[in-house]
C-alpha cells in the first residue's frame, strides 16, 4: 500500500508534536510504503528526523523564499506549462473568480463541494499552464480586485496596497496545486490546511481515499495566528475566509476524520463534518521509551516540555511559579522546548527577570530526550492556550508523573482523574494546583501510577498504529467495493 | 423556567457581558494587532476557548455548547468595537530621513572619491597612477574597463538575487548566489584576460609584458569589483569605504616606498593589479565566510540553477550593456588618430573630472528609492480597492516629481561641474584646459548626469522585477555610443566626437528608461503585485 503523508510547517523538518506523530506513523508501519509530502514556509530546510527506508520519497514544497516554483520543484511541475492569454481569460480567470467569490462569502456561506470543484478545476488548468505566468498576469489581478471590490466591507475598509499583500500571499498559498500530485492509494492529511490541497484535488480529480488526522483545529490555530501577526483586518479577513474554505473543502474531501481527541469533534461538527465521518484515534507513546521512574530527590520541580511560543503560553507557566515559589519555597521549573520565536523568547526572559525568578525558572532549551526531562521532575505542567492531543501530557503520564495542564483542546480527555486541568491564561488557578501537588507528595505519587496505567491502557503506540493500519485498510477495501 | 431563575438569566447575561468585555480588551492587546477583532462566531468561540471558556462553564452559563455560547457574546462584541479603517498618516520627520537618505546615498560614490583622494595624496590608487608611460597606461586602461564590462554581468546577477533572498532573509540562498557568480565571475575574467593578452599581443601588435599587464588589470580590478557586489547589495557602505580605504593606501605605499614615485617597468604595475587582486579575493573569502555563519550550516535541498540563472540572466545583460555604454568613448577616443590604440591623456582627463558631475544625483536617486516603499505601505493606506486609480496616480505623481527632482539635480551639477572642471584640468594634465577638452568634458557631465537619471528609472522598474525596458536601454546606449565611435574611428573625427556618442547615448539610455518607468508606474498597483 502506497499512502501520501501530507504536512505543514512540520514533519520532517521542524521538530514538534505533530512531526512527532508522523515519525511514529512512519517507523510503526514498516510495511506501508509512504511519500511524505512537505510544505513548508521556505526552501532552506534540514531534516529533523531520520527517515525509515519505507518513506520512498519526500516531495517539498516550499510557498515562500522562491521567484519561480521552477527554482525548487521543477522536478514535480507538470510537464505542459503554456503561457497562452486566451487559455487564461476563458479558462482560468472564471474559475479564479468563482473561488475567490466563493471565499469571499466567508465559511457558512461556502459551498464546500463547490470549492472543492474549483480547486480541482484549477489544478488540472495548472497541469497545462505556467503557474507563475497566470498568477501574475494584469488579468488575474483585476479578477481578484473585482471581487474584492463587489463586497461592500472590503470595498469600504481594504486599502488597494493590502489587496495587493493579500493576493500575493493567495498565489502563495495555491502554489501545492501547481504541483503533480504523486499516485498512491490513501492520501493522509495530518492537518486540513494547505497540505490539504493535494488531497482535495486527488479526491476530486481521482476518486482516491482521503484520511485526515486533525490534531490542533486547523482554522482554530490559523485564527490565532493571523491576529497575533498583526495584518490589517481586512487582509486578515480575506486571508481567514480562504482558509475556511480550504478547511471545508478538507472536511468535504476527507472519506475519515481523525482527530487526535474527541474535543476536536465538536469543531468539526460546527464546519459541517457528519458525525459518521469522524473516527477519533488518540495520539500513543513507546512505554519502552517513556519508562515509569521514582521521582528524584532534588528539590521539588515542575517540568514542561513544550515550544516556547504563543500558543503554549509559557508566560503563564512562568507567572505561576511565581505563586507557587511563595507556597513552595526552593521549587525549580525546568522548561523543556525550542524557541523558534526569539522576540517571545525575550519577553518570557524578560518576565522571568521582572518576577524575581532567575533562580527558579530555568528555560533549557530543545530536547531530545524528553523521557530523560520528565524524569528529572515532580509533577508535569502544560499551559497551552490551544492544543489538539498533547504529546508532553502522555508521556508525562507514561513516565509516571502527575500532571497539571490548562483544558484546551483534548488535555481533558487525556489526563482524566489523574492530574488537574485548569482555565488557561489563570496562573493564580495553575499555580494553585502545582502547589497542591507539590506540597503533598503521597497523592503525587499515587496520581503519578494511575497515570502511567491509564496511560498504558489508551494512548500506548501500538494501540495507536492498528487503529491507523485498520483505517487504511478500510479506506481501500471501501474504494475497492466502491 | 421557574420564577427564581430570572436571578440567574440576569448572572447570565452579567457573564456574557463579562465575556464579551473580556475579548475586547483582549483583541486591544498589542499582541493582537492594530485593528483587530474578531469577526463571527467561530472566532469569538477561539477566544473565549483561549480565555479559559472550557465546556464546564459553557453549561454553568446554560448554554449546551461553546458556539451557542460565542453567538450570544459575538452580538455584544459587535457592539463594544467597530470596525475601523487603520490610516497611517505619513512620516512627519521626512526631512531629517531625506537628508540621512541623500547621505547614505551619496556613499555609493564613496569609493571613487576616496580614490581620487588617494591618487592625489600618493600619486596612484588603486588602478590609476600619474606619470606611467603610456604604453602601460593604455594596456591597464584596457583592462580596467573589459573588466567592468565582464564583472557588471556579475554584479548584477548577484544585486538582483542577493536582493531578494536578503528579503526573505535567506542567508544560506544569499552565501550561495553570491559563491556561484562571484566564482563564475572569476572564471569568466580569467577566461577574459587570456583572450584580452592574446588580442593585444597578435591583433594590437603590443609586446608580450605590456599585453599581460591589461590581462593582469582585467582580472584583478575585475575581481576587486566582484568582490563588492554582495556588500553593495547589503548595503555595507561602511566596510566597503573602508576596504578601498585600505587598498588605496596598500597601492600607494606600494607605489611610493616599491617604485619611488614612479612606475616605469611593466612588472610595476603589475604588482599593483596583484594588490588590488589580493585584496579583493580577501573581501571575497570574508563575506563567503560571513555568510555561512549567518546561514547557519547551509540548507539541504539545493535550487535548480537554470531556473535562477534564468531569472538573473536580463538583469545581468543589463550589467554588462551598462558599462560597456560608458566605456565604449574612451575606447574610440584611443583609436581616433588610427594605427594602435593610445591613450588619450587629455579625452581620459576630462571624462575623469566630469564624473563628479554624477555624485549629487547618487544621494538625490537613493531618497527617491528610499522614499518609495515608505509612500506605498504608509501613504497608500488612504486609498480603498476601489480606488486603485487614485493610488496609481498618486504613484506616478511622486514618481513625476522625483524625475523633475533629479533632472533639476542634474543640470545644477552640471552647471557647477564644467567651470570647476575649467578650473580643476590646468592641476591635474598639467597644461591649461583646451577647448576640445572642455568640450569632453560639459558633454560628458551632461552624459553621467543623464546616466543617473536613467539608472533611477531602471531602479524602479527593477524593483518591480521588469527588466525588459532597462535592457532595451542599455541596448540602445551601446548602439548609439558604439555607432558614433566607430563612424568617428573611420572618419578620423575630432578628439571630442565620442564624447558625444557618449552624450546621446545616455540621454537616449535615460529617456528609453524613463519611458519604461512611466509605463510601469501607471498601473503601479498590478505591477507591484505582479513584482514577487
Amino acid at each position: 500500500m502506497r499512502v501520501v503523508l501530507l504536512t505543514e510547517g512540520t514533519y520532517p523538518y521542524v521538530r514538534g508534536g505533530v512531526s512527532t506523530w508522523c515519525d511514529d506513523l512512519v517507523h510503526g508501519l514498516p510495511d506501508v510504503e509512504f511519500v511524505v509530502y512537505a510544505i513548508v514556509g521556505g526552501p532552506q530546510n534540514r531534516l529533523e528526523y531520520p527517515l525509515p527506508e519505507n518513506v520512498t520519497r519526500v516531495l517539498t514544497v516550499p510557498l515562500w523564499g522562491v521567484e519561480s516554483l521552477r527554482e525548487y520543484n521543477h522536478l514535480e511541475l507538470a510537464p505542459g506549462r503554456a503561457r497562452d492569454a486566451r487559455a487564461l481569460r476563458s479558462r482560468f480567470v472564471p474559475v479564479f473568480r468563482a473561488l475567490l467569490e466563493q471565499i469571499a462569502l466567508g465559511m457558512q456561506a461556502a459551498a464546500p463541494g463547490e470549492l472543492a470543484a474549483l480547486l480541482a478545476e484549477l489544478y488540472a488548468y495548472f497541469r497545462e499552464h505556467d503557474y507563475d505566468w497566470t498568477m501574475r498576469r494584469d488579468e488575474t489581478w483585476r479578477a481578484a480586485t473585482d471581487v474584492l471590490n463587489a463586497n461592500p466591507w472590503h470595498q469600504r475598509f481594504m486599502t488597494t496596497i493590502e489587496a495587493v499583500e493579500t493576493l500575493r500571499s493567495i498565489y502563495r498559498y495555491l502554489i501545492p496545486l501547481a504541483i503533480e500530485v504523486p499516485q498512491a492509494d490513501v492520501y493522509h492529511t495530518s492537518a486540513s490546511g494547505l497540505c490539504a490541497l493535494p488531497a482535495v484535488v486527488a479526491h476530486e480529480g481521482l476518486g482516491k481515499p482521503v484520511l485526515l488526522t486533525e490534531h490542533g483545529v486547523y482554522l482554530r490555530e490559523r485564527v490565532l495566528a493571523l491576529a497575533r501577526a498583526g495584518f490589517p483586518m481586512s487582509d486578515r479577513t480575506v486571508k481567514k475566509n480562504f482558509f475556511s474554505g480550504i478547511v471545508r473543502a478538507a472536511y468535504h474531501a476527507a472519506d475519515a476524520v481523525a482527530p487526535v481527541c474527541a474535543y476536536n469533534s465538536q469543531w468539526e461538527a460546527f464546519y459541517g463534518v457528519p458525525e459518521e465521518r469522524v473516527r477519533v484515534i488518540y495520539n500513543g507513546v513507546d512505554p519502552a521509551r517513556f519508562p515509569a521512574v521514582e521521582p528524584p530527590a532534588g528539590p521539588p520541580t515542575v517540568v514542561s516540555v513544550a515550544r516556547i511560543d504563543p500558543l503554549k503560553d509559557p508566560l503563564t507557566l512562568i507567572a505561576a511559579a511565581a505563586v507557587v515559589r511563595q507556597r513552595v519555597p526552593g521549587v525549580r521549573f525546568d522548561l523543556w522546548g525550542p524557541a523558534p520565536d526569539l522576540e517571545y523568547l525575550r519577553e518570557c526572559e524578560a518576565l522571568i527577570e521582572e518576577l524575581g525568578l532567575g533562580e527558579t525558572v530555568r528555560l533549557c532549551g530543545a530536547t531530545a530526550n524528553p523521557g530523560a526531562a520528565y524524569a528529572a521532575g515532580h509533577v508535569v505542567a502544560l499551559s497551552s492556550v490551544s492544543e489538539g492531543f498533547p504529546y508532553s501530557v502522555i508521556e508525562g503520564m507514561m513516565c509516571g508523573r502527575p500532571v497539571v495542564a490548562t483544558d484546551v483542546g483534548g488535555v481533558r480527555e487525556a489526563v482524566g482523574a489523574f492530574g488537574t486541568v485548569v482555565p488557561p491564561r489563570r496562573p493564580d488557578r495553575l499555580g494553585e494546583a502545582l502547589v497542591s501537588l507539590l506540597s503533598d507528595e503521597e497523592r503525587a505519587r499515587e496520581l503519578g501510577h494511575a497515570a502511567r496505567g491509564h496511560a498504558l491502557e489508551h494512548f500506548s503506540r501500538v494501540t495507536f498504529l492498528n487503529n491507523y493500519r485498520a483505517l487504511y485498510g478500510e479506506l481501500t477495501q471501501a474504494l475497492v467495493v466502491a | 423556567m421557574m420564577i427564581g431563575d430570572f436571578g440567574r438569566l440576569e448572572e447570565r447575561d452579567h457573564a456574557i457581558e463579562v465575556a464579551a468585555r473580556s475579548i475586547v480588551s483582549l483583541c486591544k492587546q498589542d499582541r493582537f494587532g492594530k485593528g483587530w477583532r474578531p469577526k463571527g462566531v467561530d472566532e469569538v468561540a477561539i477566544l473565549l476557548e483561549t480565555l479559559g471558556y472550557s465546556q464546564e462553564i459553557v453549561e454553568e452559563l446554560w448554554y449546551h455548547d461553546l458556539f451557542a455560547l460565542a453567538a450570544d457574546v459575538a452580538a455584544l462584541v459587535d457592539k463594544y468595537v467597530a470596525d475601523e479603517r487603520v490610516d497611517d498618516r505619513g512620516d512627519p520627520s521626512w526631512f531629517i530621513r531625506a537628508c540621512r537618505d541623500y547621505a547614505v546615498g551619496s556613499l555609493y560614490s564613496g569609493p571613487w572619491v576616496v580614490a581620487v583622494v588617494g591618487l592625489f595624496v600618493f600619486g596612484a590608487a588603486l588602478w590609476s597612477a600619474f606619470d606611467t608611460p603610456a604604453d602601460l597606461v593604455v594596456t591597464a586602461s584596457l583592462g580596467v574597463f573589459a573588466a567592468l564590462v565582464v564583472s557588471g554581468f556579475f554584479t548584477q546577477a548577484i544585486a538582483r538575487k542577493v536582493t531578494f533572498s536578503l528579503f526573505q532573509d535567506d542567508h544560506a540562498m544569499m552565501n550561495r548566489v553570491s559563491a556561484r557568480y562571484t566564482a563564475r565571475g572569476a572564471l569568466v575574467l580569467l577566461a577574459s584576460a587570456a583572450v584580452l593578452s592574446a588580442a593585444l599581443v597578435l591583433v594590437g601588435g603590443f609586446p608580450l609584458q605590456e599585453s599581460l599587464l591589461g590581462g593582469a588589470y582585467l582580472l584583478a580590478s575585475g575581481i576587486f569589483q566582484l568582490s563588492l557586489a554582495t556588500l553593495y547589495t547589503l548595503r555595507r557602505f561602511g566596510t566597503i569605504l573602508g576596504i578601498v580605504a585600505v587598498t588605496v593606501v596598500l597601492s600607494g605605499i606600494v607605489f611610493r616606498l616599491g617604485f619611488h614615485g614612479d612606475v616605469v617597468k611593466p612588472w610595476e604595475p603589475m604588482v599593483q593589479a596583484a594588490v588590488i587582486g589580493a585584496v579583493g579575493i580577501a573581501v571575497i573569502a570574508a563575506t563567503a565566510r560571513w555568510l555561512r555563519q549567518r546561514s547557519g550550516g547551509g540548507p539541504v535541498g539545493e535550487p535548480w540553477w537554470p531556473a535562477i540563472d534564468e531569472s538573473v540572466r536580463p538583469y545581468a545583460i543589463f550589467g554588462g550593456l551598462y558599462f560597456l555604454a560608458i566605456v565604449l568613448d574612451h575606447v574610440a577616443a584611443g583609436l581616433l588618430h588610427g594605427g594602435r590604440i593610445v591613450y588619450n591623456a587629455r579625452y581620459e582627463i576630462a571624462a575623469d573630472v566630469a564624473l563628479f558631475a554624477a555624485v549629487p544625483l547618487t544621494g538625490a536617486m537613493n531618497v527617491a528609492l528610499e522614499r518609495l516603499p515608505p509612500l506605498i505601505v504608509g501613504g497608500a493606506a488612504q486609498y480603498a480597492v476601489g480606488e486603485e486609480d487614485a493610488f496609481n496616480r498618486r504613484i506616478t505623481r511622486f514618481f513625476a516629481r522625483s524625475v523633475g527632482a533629479m533632472a533639476l539635480a542634474a543640470v545644477l551639477s552640471w552647471l557647477v561641474v564644467v567651470p570647476l572642471g575649467d578650473r580643476l584640468l590646468p592641476h591635474v594634465g598639467g597644461a591649461p584646459a583646451d577647448p576640445t577638452e572642455m568640450r569632453v568634458l560639459a558633454l560628458a557631465a551632461a552624459a553621467y548626469a543623464a546616466l543617473m537619471l536613467g539608472l533611477y528609472a531602471c531602479q524602479v522598474q527593477f524593483f518591480l522585477s521588469r527588466p525588459a525596458v532597462p535592457l532595451a536601454a542599455a541596448a540602445a546606449a551601446v548602439a548609439v555610443c558604439g555607432s558614433v565611435g566607430a563612424w568617428a574611428v573611420i572618419t578620423h573625427a575630432p578628439d571630442a566626437t565620442p564624447a558625444y556618442g557618449l552624450c546621446a547615448g545616455t540621454m537616449l539610455f535615460a529617456a528609453v528608461a524613463l519611458g519604461g518607468a512611466y509605463r510601469a508606474v501607471r498601473s503601479f498597483a498590478s505591477t507591484y503585485y505582479a513584482a514577487y
